[in-house]
């Protein structure tokens, strides 16, 4: 059908002189030799990937049907949408999707398009509604999706137009895992479960900072525009002594016993050759950087640490209560998973990270602190600061990282090789604990999420 | 100058008006120049220094908002002394990536208001645009927003900065590096 109909319009297009733009579909139907070798070429070849990969509009357009749209993507946090008739904005690609706490409770997702003529029913990036109503010609709809009421209604006839069938189109698939909630525009996709596999693991030991097991990201959130492609935005231990150098030289003389301070030990400590950190491959393009080994070495006095103030105290005592001394000592010294869960959302240090890809050279990334339930409130005021050191447009550390990718995508227009180097640490990778493991600084993790990317992008037989 | 939401305008002299507005004008011009230090020299020992991503604002005292129930909150850059002089140190740093080049900047300040303050004190409004230029793009970006200034008045004349918050109009929506001093 869509393919009758863009052909009549190219037709038309054709006849008053217009250029046709070729729609996404067909696109896919007629690959061009360029993309398929940049595919098939990193699937020979785990070690490297095209440079077109990161260019290419093509690709681009690819990876929007077959990474993001058949994805468990991540779309928002429960604590976003505490009450009945709560919405926030979200995007599984560059898909509008309004994600509603609706009135049975229960979390819902339907795509931001009015049935009729197409208009977005939502522009605020979150309200509360029972309600959405097209500002284009008043078709409205329930939180459900469910189409409530034409205007002027005589103009559809009762035995041709069944409201039933001209609701909002519903997100096929929705999950939850402790409060982060997924979508997928695959109604064929495996169960959210499978899907994220050992990384659930990483979302506990995120969201056990807190004695409840519940985080809230209601502290407000960077948004950073990043003009670079979205999957440099990865899990990468090598670059912290080169890209982040300056947060030494601000640093100083600084009391290594503030946040910051100790972050700046933390660099010199995990990056080196003899850093006991380690890059997990967890499967399904879920990566990590692996603090555990370093931190766990330090437990005694990075809880000693926390347990400097009042407050930290209370929150050490109210973590062992929870969970008893061992877990929560380890689950306090770790502090983060440091996991990027394929293929939109990372949780790096204290924050929840969404990937937002616009363009093959245009990338915003949503950094919102997570905020600890049950917790004495210096708790959650000291990690929105540890927060904003680092992180968002003014950080010590992101922009940094942005101004990086922004270099590597136009060094990158530069030809002759055609394939960038991914293969740091390859002779030593091994498996440890059931999972592709490397040095802190190796390319295990750009390696996982490519095979992954791979995997989605061509027709399945890599 | 005149005081929002009085028929008249503020008692305060002509004097301290244009001493104000100078020094808005002298705090701009340093940092154009990358003049971090001397500007660095303009802060109190206890300073608040407030980018907030919110658009909507409390009024008057913004600055005592973030020492209180403000801190609970995200900000695009919240520093104390300790935190404002690592930042200038970070500008300075060979390997800050987003200086390399140098991004230049010109501001204009501009609609100077002053409201009523405690004794000894000035609270000030103003509206500011900046242009900066990143060289490594050869692109001009245009920031806008507004101020608001905390100050001390010196005896013997001049102001030091007790705090300062300064407002982006797109403070809500995704920005490029803002490494800049507002």
């Amino acid at each position: 059908m869509r393919w009758a109909s863009s052909s009549v319009i190219g037709r038309e297009l054709a006849m008053t002189g217009y250029r046709v733009v070729r729609c996404a579909r067909e696109k896919e139907q007629t690959m061009t030799d360029a993309t398929t070798v940049t595919i098939s070429r990193s699937g020979a070849d785990e070690h490297r990937i095209g440079r077109e990969a990161y260019l290419s509009n093509e690709i681009f357009e690819r990876e929007l049907e077959r990474i993001f749209g058949r994805s468990w993507v991540y779309l928002a946090h429960e604590s976003e949408i505490p009450n009945v008739g709560d919405y926030r904005l979200s995007w599984i690609g560059r898909q509008s999707v309004i994600v509603t706490r609706r009135q049975d409770g229960e979390i819902g997702a339907m795509y931001n398009r009015c049935a009729h003529r197409g208009s977005t029913i939502c522009a605020e990036a979150t309200g509360n509604s029972r309600l959405f109503k097209c500002p284009y010609h008043g078709w409205t709809y329930d939180d459900t999706g469910s189409l409530l009421a034409v205007a002027l209604s005589s103009g559809y006839a009762d035995e041709t137009f069944d409201k039933a069938t001209h609701g909002l189109e519903l997100v096929p698939r929705i999950g939850t895992y402790r409060g982060f909630i997924f979508g997928s525009a695959d109604p064929t996709i495996i169960d959210l479960t499978d899907w994220l596999g050992d990384a659930s693991r990483m979302i506990d030991a995120f969201v056990e900072q807190s004695p409840t097991g519940k985080i809230k990201l209601s502290a407000g959130r960077h948004l950073s525009r990043v003009r670079a492609n979205w999957k440099f935005i990865g899990m990468d231990g090598y670059h912290l002594n080169f890209v982040h150098r300056s947060v030494r030289d601000a640093l100083g003389e600084t009391d290594p016993n503030d946040a910051a301070g100790s972050l700046q030990l933390d660099m010199e400590n995990v990056t080196s050759e003899r850093s006991p950190n380690l890059t997990r491959d967890l499967g399904n393009g879920h990566v990590r950087l692996d603090y555990w080994p370093s931190r766990i070495d330090e437990i005694d006095a990075r809880v000693a640490d926390v347990e400097k103030s009042d407050a930290g105290r209370k929150y050490v005592a109210l973590m062992r209560e929870a969970y008893g001394k061992e877990r929560a000592e380890e689950l306090i010294a770790v502090a983060s998973p440091h996991t990027a869960i394929w293929p939109n959302l990372q949780l790096v240090d204290i924050h929840v990270r969404t990937i937002r890809s616009l363009a093959p050279d245009l990338t915003v990334v949503e950094m919102a602190p997570a905020m600890l339930e049950g917790v004495p409130d210096e708790i959650n005021v000291g990690r929105v600061r540890q927060h904003e050191f680092g992180y968002g447009p003014s950080g010590f550390i992101s922009p940094d990282d942005s101004i990086i990718f922004e270099r590597c995508q136009l060094g990158l227009q530069a030809g002759g090789n055609p394939t960038i180097e991914l293969n740091r640490g390859a002779h030593r990778v091994r498996v440890e604990d059931g999972m592709l493991t490397g040095h802190f600084t190796d390319e295990v993790t750009q390696r996982g999420q490519i095979r992954q990317w791979r995997a989605q992008m061509s027709d399945g037989e890599a | 100058v005149t005081t929002p939401g009085s028929d008249r305008p503020v008692e305060a002299d002509f004097h301290t008006a244009m001493s104000v507005t100078s020094f808005l004008d002298h705090e701009a011009d340093l940092l154009d120049r990358v003049e971090l230090e001397e500007w660095l020299g303009l802060w109190c020992a206890d300073p608040m220094y407030v980018v907030p991503i919110d658009w909507a604002q409390p009024d008057p005292a913004a600055d005592e908002f973030y020492r209180g129930p403000g801190r609970a909150r995200v900000c695009i850059v919240y520093d104390d002394r300790a935190r404002l002089e690592q930042r200038i140190r970070r500008l300075r740093s060979q390997y800050n990536w987003t200086q390399n080049p140098p991004v230049r900047s010109q501001r204009m300040i501009s609609s100077v208001v002053l409201h009523p303050a405690a004794a000894g004190e000035c609270i000030v409004t103003s509206k500011f645009m900046l242009a900066l230029y990143r060289m490594s793009r050869g692109e001009v970006a245009v920031l806008a927003g507004h101020l608001h200034h905390r100050l001390e008045m010196l005896d013997g004349g001049g102001f030091r900065i007790l705090g300062k918050i300064a407002t982006l109009i797109n403070c809500d929506a995704s920005l490029e590096d803002m490494s800049v001093l507002f």
